[in-house]
């Protein structure tokens, strides 16, 4: 398996995790799904900046940089 | 019989009892001050407005801690409505701002997206698209970081229910940063190599642009 292939598969899972850790989380109401767990990080203010920090820096490095 | 779906948490607002026209019947002359003595209840209030809700922290901004003259607490001044708009009549001018906001606010994101679909990295048209848009962001925050929170917000999860996507993003990161430093981007893929390729077209670098944008408004929402 070429390192391209390999770093591509390991990519996909970590996406399905994420697609089973919410759908848990929807199923169960045992863990909290993204948007609660994105709320819960940016309720304190130091964790709403370094959310709003990381929102800017997405769309700066994906659209202008 | 298909039933109407409950409303989501943030339009928690209830519509109290009665209309807007319990305001418009009292008569000219009256006061601010008597129609607020002759009110006899100034309505259903959100706890985060409450005194309830400051008690138990919920209107903890530092721009909202007011003190009136009896100790209590109020919201920041240059954001309140009229004494006389209480109880339906509040809950309507309120509502219909916050309509005209986010209709407003959906337009100008609408027109940033198209904008950047047009634009390609590394352009003085790319860069003028993005800084409008985290500079409506930033205004955004300000002003409800001014106001208040507009809904009552939900009890907040414990942080052990969120350590498992603690857990992931840390996972990301480190695989993010792993490949960034290994080797060409060609052998060794990150996030953004996947997301460049998906905005390689304008109407998919719009809609990516739009997401960005509608996650921007949902965390000042918040």
């Amino acid at each position: 398996m070429s390192d391209r292939l390999a770093t591509i598969v390991v990519w996909i899972a970590l996406a399905l995790i994420a697609v089973g850790l919410e759908a848990v989380a929807l199923a169960t109401r045992r863990l909290a799904g993204f948007g609660a767990a994105l709320s819960r990080l940016a309720r304190p203010p130091a964790g709403r900046l370094v959310v709003a920090l990381g929102w800017m820096w997405l769309g700066w490095h994906v659209f202008a940089r | 019989m298909v039933e109407a779906p409950d409303p989501p948490a943030d339009e928690a607002h209830e519509r109290p009892e009665g209309g807007a026209g319990e305001i418009r019947a009292l008569p000219r002359t009256m006061t601010v001050r008597g129609m607020a003595a002759m009110s006899p209840s100034p309505g259903p209030v959100p706890p985060s407005r409450s005194a309830a809700g400051v008690a138990t922290g919920q209107d903890h901004h530092p721009l909202l801690r007011h003190r009136n003259g009896n100790g209590g607490m109020r919201r920041n001044p240059r954001c309140s409505l009229p004494a006389a708009a209480t109880g339906a009549a509040r809950w309507e001018i309120e509502h219909n701002a916050r309509v005209r906001r986010r209709l407003g606010l959906v337009g100008l994101g609408g027109a940033l997206a198209v904008a950047a679909s047009f634009t390609t990295p590394f352009t003085t048209g790319a860069e003028i698209a993005t800084a409008l848009a985290i500079g409506v962001f930033l205004a955004a925050e300000l002003a409800a970081a001014r106001c208040g929170p507009r809904a009552p917000r939900e009890a907040p999860p414990p942080w052990r229910a969120g350590a498992a996507w603690g857990a992931l993003a840390g996972t990301v990161l480190a695989f993010e940063l792993w490949n960034y430093f290994a080797g060409p981007r060609s052998a060794h893929p990150t996030l953004s190599y996947f997301v460049s390729a998906a905005a390689g077209q304008p109407w998919s670098r719009g809609l990516l642009f739009a997401a960005w944008l509608a996650l921007g408004g949902w965390l000042v929402s918040r």
